[in-house]
């Protein structure tokens, strides 16, 4: 007989792989879930839409001294736009002078901060022309940008 | 006689059986938060592109109101146009008719004095179907307003399908 003997029961399977199946279920929901909101987004902190009585609001908030509007049509397939006097333009995008982004550069530089842009797209306007033109807005660091609603057309 | 006597049990391997409870917890809980992301923001949205998007780093108050493009038919031809007709607005993963939204947008501002409102609106719609979303926004007196893009070059005078 030999005394000491050491008794081992084992008790059940083996969890150990299991953890590590559920560590990679569980690093792949992690990852899963950083993944459903891709989107980055265009901030406005002033009201999106020219008032015009529209809100209900008592907040005072002072009058912008300067208001432009940058007019969007559309002609056939294109969408173009007029601001400030000038030319009207198809070109929303590129950098040259005679678009409206090197327009919206240049008047920038002349007008104070305090200028209002007011962008009054007509009904059939693209949305992503609407927010080319508000992209635009903001490269030229325009701070005070809205939107006028349709009816006022 | 003599007693046998049993050595107490030793144990060599830590007991693993708790740590796979709290994983599954962890597991769960990633699938609800995933689950309720998905809700919120509708994959079925194809947002327009701009170059000076930001990451929106603080997401408290933030309330996303997704606007997407329906096709209709048009002509004899079976042809299929996307957004010209009214777009459905979902909120919260429901579904918000356009003359109930500035109602539901009162009670979220009521809820959450500074609530951040997102727009994510198809880039084929056309401006007279976004208007009202707009509207609805000023009536509410909500003046935080973002749209959510992607970060690239203006797709410009594209023609439209």
């Amino acid at each position: 007989m030999s005394h000491g003997m050491k008794k081992f029961a084992h008790t059940g399977p083996n969890m150990t792989p299991m953890v590590d199946v559920v560590m990679c279920i569980l690093i792949f929901f992690m990852l899963g879930s950083s993944f459903s909101i891709p989107d980055l987004y265009l901030s406005s902190n002033t009201p999106a839409v020219e008032k015009a009585g529209l809100s209900n609001s008592t907040a005072t908030e002072s009058t912008p001294a300067v208001r432009n509007y940058i007019q969007l049509k559309r002609l056939g397939d294109e969408t173009v736009a007029s601001a400030f006097g000038a030319a009207p333009t198809a070109d929303l995008v590129t950098d040259a002078p005679s678009s409206l982004v090197g327009l919206l550069r240049t008047k920038s530089g002349q007008l104070s901060k305090d200028v209002q842009i007011i962008i009054a797209p007509e009904p059939r306007v693209p949305y992503k022309d609407v927010i080319a033109v508000y992209d635009a807005c903001i490269g030229a660091h325009f701070e005070h940008v809205a939107f006028a609603p349709v009816a006022m057309h | 006689m003599g007693r046998r006597i049993v050595e107490p049990m030793h144990e060599e391997h830590v007991n693993v059986t708790p740590l796979i409870d709290v994983v599954m917890c962890l597991i769960i809980f990633f699938l609800l938060v995933g689950q309720m992301a998905k809700d919120e923001v509708n994959g079925e949205v194809t947002v327009p592109k701009s170059r000076t998007c930001v990451e929106m780093v603080d997401s408290a108050g933030r309330l996303i109101v997704n606007v997407i493009a329906k096709s209709n038919k048009v002509g004899d031809t079976g042809e299929t146009k996307v957004g010209t007709v009214p777009p459905d607005v979902i909120v919260r993963g429901k579904l918000v008719a356009l003359n109930l939204l500035t109602e539901n947008l009162r009670k979220e501002k009521h809820d959450n004095k500074d609530l951040r409102l997102v727009i994510r609106a198809d880039s084929c719609l056309s401006y007279e179907f976004i208007a009202p979303v707009l509207i609805s926004c000023a009536q509410a007196d909500i003046k935080s307003i973002n749209f959510a893009t992607e970060q690239g070059v203006p797709e410009g005078n594209v023609p439209v399908k």
